[in-house]
């Protein structure tokens, strides 16, 4: 998949203009502050009706200005479809595909992009909830009803929690009333945890070979899915068997949750662990390490996407490449380029070897406004 | 600022409907302003009726004149059967379609911890009451498939249980008249473990 064109209006820093894209490398070179990441977001958002940056849409849309819009031509399995996005500050987003409203968790039209950036690092070292995202992300795009799933999880979850908050006021609550909730609580977070598992193991060997030929060295890798109620060397459990020890531990844990007043355990408590030699990147590794794990993760991302829909990803690469050495840099370009669609973000286009730069397109970004150089 | 009072107020009062916006609300009341004078206090008397007049049924919650309302004193229709349903117009489409012919029941929303709706707060003492006294064979969870519609039907279910009353839910499936390729994942995932023998 590839997007063609883009139409921005009163996008972030930026008024209104269009561009053309090549189906191979895009390079957005310019200056800091300039919008060279607006760019990418906005490419992001039209092609997926969400930002990578923010949670807030609103502040997409440019200061003084009502309205933000995104058109452009995507193509999935050879057929282009026309993508539109809009965002107004009274009314919310409208996403179109072909003119027709299309929900935002309608995955079925979205176009895959893989964003590479700095932040990428604290899937590594940060909070579980970054690593259980990470995975749901992958899982909405490579999994058919998933976000169905996490949706409707997401409600139970928050009615389950909404009532354990009553307990120890007034009376409390009955058993009757939690039991309610934890049918469907069971239901949806055994799959969610079981799809997980099932897209750790995969990725987990693509991620091996990847992290291998990044370093040079020969380390053994190991992802371990470390779920709120079973241990971690139970891998391989079946969707049954989740359920089983979840709905056992349910309810030997009802007391302590009653006292704590929220749900305890389940796929909203997970987390996964990046074990190289042994050691757990996210406790031990270094800055470095860490930085590398988290491109390689990526990298075995778009792998992984490649393999399963049989689709290139969109990569975008917001000037991730400043901070490696030469050599590592040379096999994060090499393993991307020729591959698919590349947006790439920099502030100096001399730092690339020449061949990497052979056929691309480039651009200059200088204060909101986009000069399309052609090709090199 | 520019600004008539009592306009105002209708304004804010329109704004308050469901679906309403305040643009929407302004065009309204500028149209009730310049409607002749009688069609305006039409739209007050039915108002003011519709709140006088409809009232709930002591038997199955519905909205109507009379009460016990027309369904429930319809001597020709199925008493053995009732169709738990969450809101008064979900009875309005179960009648537009003229296949069901049993009796209704009304909760009044579905269980929300979220919005402090618990079982309490629905008709759902009132439903084992009826229950209790009459002669019912099936009942008919007819609530929305959503996560709270099903944990409403979750919560009555159990209740039933003991009473040994045939209890079945609303079948999740494929719309009629629809092509296969345009039902979604969920859908299709629903119809598949639905399907039955021919």
């Amino acid at each position: 998949m590839w997007l063609r064109n883009i139409q921005i209006s009163n996008f972030r820093n930026f008024s209104h203009f269009e561009l053309e894209f090549s189906p191979t490398l895009n390079l957005f070179e310019g200056g800091n502050a300039q919008g060279k990441t607006n760019l990418l977001e906005a490419i992001y958002c039209l092609g997926r009706g969400t930002s990578f940056r923010t949670s807030t849409d609103q502040i997409m849309i440019k200061w003084n200005r009502d309205t933000l819009y995104l058109s452009g031509e995507g193509e999935i399995e050879g057929n282009f479809h026309k993508y539109e996005f809009s965002l107004s500050r009274d009314s919310g987003k409208i996403r179109r595909v072909n003119s027709h409203k299309v929900s935002i968790g309608n995955t079925s039209y979205w176009l895959w992009m893989v964003v590479f950036s700095a932040r990428d690092i604290r899937i590594i070292q940060a909070g579980p909830g970054y690593r259980r995202n990470f995975l749901d992300e992958l899982l909405f795009f490579t999994s058919p009803g998933f976000s169905h799933i996490r949706f409707s999880f997401n409600k139970v979850l928050s009615q389950r929690n909404a009532l354990l908050g009553l307990a120890g006021e007034k009376g409390g609550i009955e058993d009757k009333n939690i039991e309610v909730w934890d049918s469907q609580f069971l239901e949806l977070g055994s799959k969610i945890i079981y799809l997980r598992l099932m897209i750790l193991r995969k990725l987990e060997s693509i991620f091996c070979d990847i992290y291998r030929e990044l370093t040079g060295l020969n380390r053994s890798c190991q992802f371990i899915y470390s779920c709120s109620f079973f241990k971690e060397k139970n891998n391989n459990y079946s969707i049954e068997d989740i359920k089983e020890i979840f709905s056992s531990q349910l309810k030997k844990i009802r007391s302590k949750e009653l006292k704590y007043r929220v749900s305890l355990i389940g796929p909203h408590r997970d987390d996964f662990k990046i074990i190289v030699s042994g050691i757990d990147q996210r406790i031990f590794g270094s800055q470095g390490e860490q930085k590398i794990a988290s491109i390689a993760l990526r990298l075995a991302e778009v792998a992984l996407v490649r393999e399963i829909k049989k689709e290139q990803p969109i990569v975008l690469l917001d000037d991730v490449t400043s901070d490696l050495d030469p050599p590592r840099e040379r096999f994060l370009l090499e393993a991307l380029k020729g591959k698919g669609q590349i947006f790439l973000t920099t502030v100096d286009l001399s730092r690339f070897y020449p061949e990497f730069l052979s056929d691309s397109l480039i651009f200059h970004i200088e204060n909101g406004k986009v000069f399309t150089h052609g090709k090199r | 600022m520019y600004s008539i009072r009592a306009l105002d107020n209708l304004i804010a009062r329109l704004t308050r409907l469901p679906g309403v916006g305040e643009r929407t609300a302004r065009r309204l009341a500028f149209h009730i302003l310049k409607q002749p004078d009688e069609e305006a206090i039409h739209l007050a008397d039915a108002i003011k009726t519709v709140k006088e007049k409809v009232k709930r049924c002591s038997i199955c919650n519905n909205f109507c004149e009379n009460d016990p309302c027309s369904i429930c004193k319809d001597e020709r229709r199925d008493r053995t059967t009732i169709c738990v349903v969450e809101e008064p117009q979900d009875v309005l489409l179960f009648e537009r379609i003229r296949e069901y012919h049993g009796l209704y029941h009304v909760l009044g929303g579905s269980i929300s911890p979220l919005k402090g709706v618990n079982p309490e707060d629905l008709a759902i003492e009132p439903l084992l009451n009826r229950l209790k006294n009459g002669n019912i064979k099936e009942v008919i969870l007819a609530t929305d498939p959503d996560t709270e519609g099903e944990a409403t039907a979750i919560y009555i279910s159990r209740l039933l249980h003991p009473l040994k009353i045939k209890v079945t839910r609303l079948a999740h499936g494929l719309p009629a008249g629809g092509d296969l390729e345009f039902a979604d994942e969920i859908t299709l995932t629903h119809a598949l473990k639905g399907r039955r023998e021919i």
